[in-house]
């Protein structure tokens, strides 16, 4: 309810975002005149006519992020009476993502809450309430229906995950309230252990979703590959070899003021960055080491990471301190060469054998650095994480352990290379079975998600401490109820009814 | 024939009744009377014998710093004091107190006796009707009221059931107002009737305690009534006894589940699934064999006790094979065999806040006829009724508790905003405010209420001071630092840290709060009744888990308190007929109580928020 009186711009897909498609829909609504977005796009926003449609590009920093079909609406003739712009966008689940983010981070708007848009139009006076009720997306609510309509909100197995979580955190208050009004009935002991085993298994629900948010060690949104070396390695030659059998959306955009050139370049149905870094070697030049420098962190959060290694130039000092077995491909080039293989065999005796750490997947890197922090650095809602409640996760926990059992196996591959004849599809491959798998493990990816989800999880673990440390049942009932009010925020809302009635389905109660 | 008038006039004179009228004749200038059926006890207890419990106990000091009856008579007849969920935390602790159910009656009896202004008529109602007034018909007379409270209990078409025996009656040993029936036709009922049970009453020379768990009274606990003396006790204390049920017991339950009326079909009422006979148990939970069964004495000189757990309308036979089964019941003798009662109940989405029946002016429902169970529900909803039928004739303002303070609270809006298809027993489930809402606070939470009504007595005089002398202390608490090389902790070998405020003295983990201020206030020479010490120490150790609470909570429900015009939404074309139909029965006074409406849709919601607030 707190968007009541908001008069925010805001933002949101409204065609539906849990499926890709070829085409979907985004909504900014609420600002005063549309040339506030002239930098968004490569059209200048004065030629833009109401109602109609424009063909164009959204950009970021001269760069093409994808092409859309532009429709001005402007208010009070739009939906919701306000000023709306329909942004056409290409359906990928990831590139709609990427896209509000961007708008998210960069202009002054907010995400719109469930239903905001809708709220507006009947604020405006531009619907009638049964056309509203046909719409059936609204404010979470502590009605009786407010699960079932945040549910719908969601589909497929996150409302299955969803419900999942708040059965199991309905069978935790049932057990609480049965050692408080029951306690007669169903005796300490059996109170005792309902109240642990649904703890247990409510920390399991809300742990699972939780690590599906922090996948975000790499970024998904927007995956890049990125290829690193020592000059003259062949990176060049390799970005521009992938780029051959490209279909990508544009040209290659040449960094005039960067020291690292992108292009886009599309494998399966996903569209990835590819990034060209500055060769890596000891340099005194400030404006080279500033590019090496950047080449370092454009690899932190890299969806894929290159390591071209040219086995007659390469200078191992240089990688010294820096582990080569973040990598997910090393590929040695010049295989043409005579001597190549001494080459190589030498190189790899000087660095030793290179594995992937035991155990720890794309985000071993992140797990030996000590504690595990989302990434503060992108998006609203490291944002709030900064400012907000949101203290950064501790290294220690279920997450750890989770994550050793998952699902996601580390793989180098190290290959040899002629990157002048060589095919270098299976190149591609390899980043398209690791994007697969990542997105297998069914990440959630809608920030609004993430941001409650974390919240949840975080109040879980100030909860556990407290059931720890407090033997005052209303306390931990109150601090239940917090956690309650964070799970609501995420679903939809628990009422006492629904509680009673799940003591009552399960237990044997009365005198 | 003989006529009378009254300001108010109440029918029927059990739990429900008697707060009724005990409320509504402090306010000295009104007339009172109070119709209850010959040869029926005031206030007597069908049921198990006791008053308080969890949630309940919290009710019961919520009605005497209101100024009610119901704690004073428990304290004068209370034969067994217990702390229930001691061990649990001080918020869902509750006081409860077995009753000698006769002494009960008798000590009710004579304290509505003493009053001037109500007179008590020993009559059967044949008939009501409403003219100008309404007119109560009775055998001998016809008495007329402004106001009419109705607190018929199980009277409205009750009907027993023991096995294959059916009787006309509202208990065992009273008939039903079913004749009076003719008037509640226009009355709305809801569609399925409720059902209640109670079990056999065994004689306590026949019970052999040897072989049963004893529960003795507990001299520590405090009484409900502020001045009585905190651990005072007007009756010798007697104990409760446990045993259990088994695997012999439950298979003749299951064995003659056809001639249970409970599941034979001959009983259609919906009972309490919190309340479940020993029938419920036994089909229900196939696999468990052994249920509590709490052997309670129903007096001093009652010659029965009250075996609370096996509640059953099985045939005389069949009850007296499975209770000799039970440890320590094999050789009992049966007084009173157990039965069911079926009855209609109001639909209580009808009434509003003040229990005052929308459609009808001046006619309050109160008890279990609004489909509630428990004497403490009943005499809560009573001084409802009663004390706002007063304040419409004395021309103040109608006392609505909110449920964010009170158990009372929490039940009337819960009773008023949904029809029950069970009856309604109060949780502390139930509450969102738990832990504010506990015994130990409850004049805190009452005071404002009780000084609104303006009639400045012994319990106003009590309340004002016990919350002066509240405030002082509590305010202190935070401004008085101690040094950890102080007088105080050497005295008692406490060890701080560092120089340390007496608010967060009391809210360390590691020490008894309730004790320490105790120890602190002796210490600095100040002399406070325990319950108030007690107070100041659980609202300091509480503080900051209920201002969390409460910000967590305020972020959902912001909007809750905001009044609504239900009329204005009713001739809205933005709604859709299906909830207007809603909002008609429940006529939603607030926000907060629009939303818990069943079947509203959050579309309503929103556009009551942005076109109403």
């Amino acid at each position: 309810m707190n968007f009541l009186h908001s008069d925010d711009v805001i933002i949101a897909c409204s065609s539906g975002s849990n499926v890709n498609t070829a085409v979907s829909l985004i909504r900014i609504s609420g600002f005063e005149d549309p040339s506030v977005f002239d930098s968004f796009f490569s059209m200048s926003m004065k030629s833009l006519k109401p109602r109609y449609a424009h063909y164009t590009n959204i950009v970021k920093d001269n760069e093409v992020i994808d092409s859309i079909v532009l429709t001005y609406f402007k208010g009070p003739n739009s939906y919701n009476g306000e000023n709306i712009l329909e942004l056409g966008v290409h359906g990928n689940l990831l590139n709609i993502e990427r896209i509000i983010k961007y708008f998210v981070e960069k202009a002054a708007l907010r995400y719109a809450d469930p239903g905001e848009f809708t709220y507006r139009a009947l604020r405006n006076n531009k619907m009638t309430l049964s056309q509203v009720e046909g719409l059936d997306l609204f404010l979470n609510t502590t009605s009786n229906y407010g699960l079932k309509q945040g549910l719908s909100l969601l589909g497929g197995q996150l409302q299955h995950d969803y419900s999942d979580l708040f059965q199991h955190f309905l069978n935790h208050k049932s057990a609480v309230e049965l050692s408080i009004d029951f306690l007669d009935d169903v005796g300490e002991e059996e109170a005792n252990i309902q109240f642990n085993k649904t703890l247990k298994e409510l920390n399991k629900s809300i742990t699972t979703l939780y690590n599906r948010i922090i996948i975000d060690g790499v970024d998904l949104v927007n995956p890049e590959i990125v290829i690193v070396g020592q000059p003259n390695s062949g990176k060049s030659t390799l970005f521009n070899r992938l780029l051959n059998n490209k279909r990508a959306i544009t040209s290659a955009i040449a960094g005039t003021t960067r020291d690292y050139l992108t292009e886009k370049i599309k494998i399966g149905d996903t569209y990835f960055t590819l990034v060209d870094t500055a060769g890596i070697r000891k340099t005194q030049d400030e404006i080279e080491e500033e590019g090496i420098r950047i080449s370092f962190e454009k690899l932190q959060t890299a969806f894929y990471k290159i390591l071209l290694i040219n086995p007659f130039e390469f200078n191992v000092e240089e990688f010294e301190g820096f582990d080569l077995s973040v990598f997910d491909s090393i590929l040695f080039t010049h295989n043409d060469l005579e001597g190549f293989t001494k080459a190589k065999d030498a190189i790899l005796e000087k660095i030793g054998p290179i594995e992937p750490i035991q155990n720890s997947g794309p985000m071993g890197a992140d797990l030996k650095s000590g504690p595990i922090e989302p990434n503060q650095s992108s998006g609203p809602m490291g944002a709030d994480l900064k400012s907000g409640p949101i203290e950064p996760i501790q290294n220690s926990g279920p997450m750890g352990a989770d994550l050793k059992s998952g699902p996601i196996e580390p793989i180098i591959s190290i290959r040899n290379y002629n990157l002048l004849s060589d095919e270098v599809g299976d190149l591609k491959e390899l980043v398209q079975s690791k994007y697969n798998i990542f997105i297998s493990s069914n990440p959630i990816i809608m920030d609004r998600q993430k941001f409650e989800i974390s919240n949840t999880y975080n109040q879980l673990q100030q909860y556990t401490d407290i059931t720890k440390n407090q033997e005052d049942i209303s306390i931990i009932g109150s601090e239940l109820n917090i956690l309650g009010d964070c799970i609501s925020r995420l679903i939809g809302i628990t009422s006492t009814d629904d509680v009673l009635q799940n003591i009552f389905k399960n237990f044997c109660i009365g005198k | 024939m003989d006529s009378k008038h009254f300001d108010i006039l109440v029918i029927g004179g059990g739990h429900a009744g008697v707060e009724a009228v005990y409320i509504a004749s402090q306010f000295k200038n009104l007339s009172i009377g109070l119709v209850t059926m010959p040869g029926v006890g005031i206030a007597s207890a069908p049921c198990n014998p006791s008053i308080g419990g969890v949630g309940k106990g919290q009710v019961v000091r919520e009605l005497d710093a209101l100024g009610a009856l119901t704690g004073i008579l428990a304290d004068k007849s209370g034969i067994q004091f217990r702390t229930l969920n001691e061990s649990k935390g001080y918020a869902v602790q509750s006081t409860r107190v077995q009753i000698d159910k006769d002494l009960y009656s008798k000590n009710a009896t004579e304290e509505l006796l003493k009053i001037d202004n109500l007179e008590i008529i020993f009559e059967k109602v044949s008939d009501i009707n409403k003219g100008s007034f309404y007119n109560v018909i009775t055998d001998n007379a016809v008495y007329t009221s402004s106001k009419l409270i109705i607190t018929v209990g199980t009277f409205l078409n009750g009907k027993l059931h023991t096995g294959e025996k059916q009787v006309e009656g509202g208990r065992v040993d009273a008939e039903s107002s079913s004749s009076i029936s003719r008037f509640f036709n226009e009355i709305k009922t809801i569609s399925a009737k409720f059902k209640t049970g109670t079990p056999a009453r065994i004689y306590a020379d026949t019970v052999d305690y040897s072989l049963l768990e004893e529960q003795p009274s507990d001299d520590l606990v405090p009484t409900f009534h502020f001045r009585h003396e905190e651990n005072q006790r007007f009756l010798p204390q007697k104990s409760c006894y446990l045993t259990r049920t088994n695997e012999k017991t439950l298979e003749i339950i299951r064995e003659n589940k056809e001639r249970s009326p409970m599941f034979n079909g001959q009983i259609k009422g919906v009972g309490a699934r919190y309340c479940p006979s020993i029938e419920d148990k036994a089909y229900r939970y196939p696999d468990k064999n052994i249920h509590h069964v709490f052997v309670e004495p129903e007096g001093l000189d009652v010659p029965t006790v009250y075996p609370s757990g096996v509640s059953s309308s099985l045939p005389e036979e069949v009850q007296d094979a499975f209770l000799r089964t039970i440890d320590g019941l094999k050789d009992i003798k049966v007084q009173q065999y157990g039965y069911a009662v079926e009855y209609d109940v109001i639909d209580t989405t009808h009434l509003n806040y003040a229990l005052e029946h929308q459609e009808h002016v001046g006619l309050y429902f109160a008890g279990q006829v609004n489909g509630t169970s428990g004497y403490e529900e009943a005499a809560a909803q009573g001084y409802i009724a009663g004390v706002n039928a007063a304040l419409v004739l004395t021309k103040q303002e109608p006392l609505v508790l909110s449920r964010k303070d009170s158990y009372i609270g929490v039940m009337i809006e819960d009773l008023i905003s949904n029809t029950r298809d069970e009856p309604y027993r109060l949780f502390t489930a139930r509450s969102e405010n738990r832990l504010f809402i506990r015994e130990d606070n409850s004049v805190l939470r009452m005071h404002k209420y009780r000084k609104s009504l303006g009639l400045n007595s012994l319990t106003d005089q009590y309340n004002d001071r016990y919350l002066s002398y509240f405030q002082l202390i509590f305010n202190k608490l935070d401004t008085v630092f101690l040094g950890p090389e102080d007088g105080f902790f050497k005295k008692y070998d406490i060890n701080v840290p560092r120089r340390t405020n007496i608010s967060e003295l009391l809210r360390m983990s590691q020490l008894d709060p309730i004790e320490t201020l105790k120890k602190y206030l002796d210490y600095i020479g100040i002399d406070l009744p325990s319950s108030l010490i007690r107070t100041i120490a659980i609202s300091t150790k509480y503080a900051g888990y209920i201002q969390r609470a409460d910000q967590s909570y305020n972020k959902v429900s912001k909007l809750d308190d905001q009044k609504i015009n239900y009329e204005k939404l009713l001739d809205s074309a933005n709604i859709s007929f299906e909830c207007k139909q809603r909002i008609e029965k429940i006529k939603p006074q607030t926000f907060g109580q629009l939303k818990i409406i069943e079947g509203i849709r959050p579309a309503t919601l929103a556009f009551v928020a942005s076109n109403s607030l």
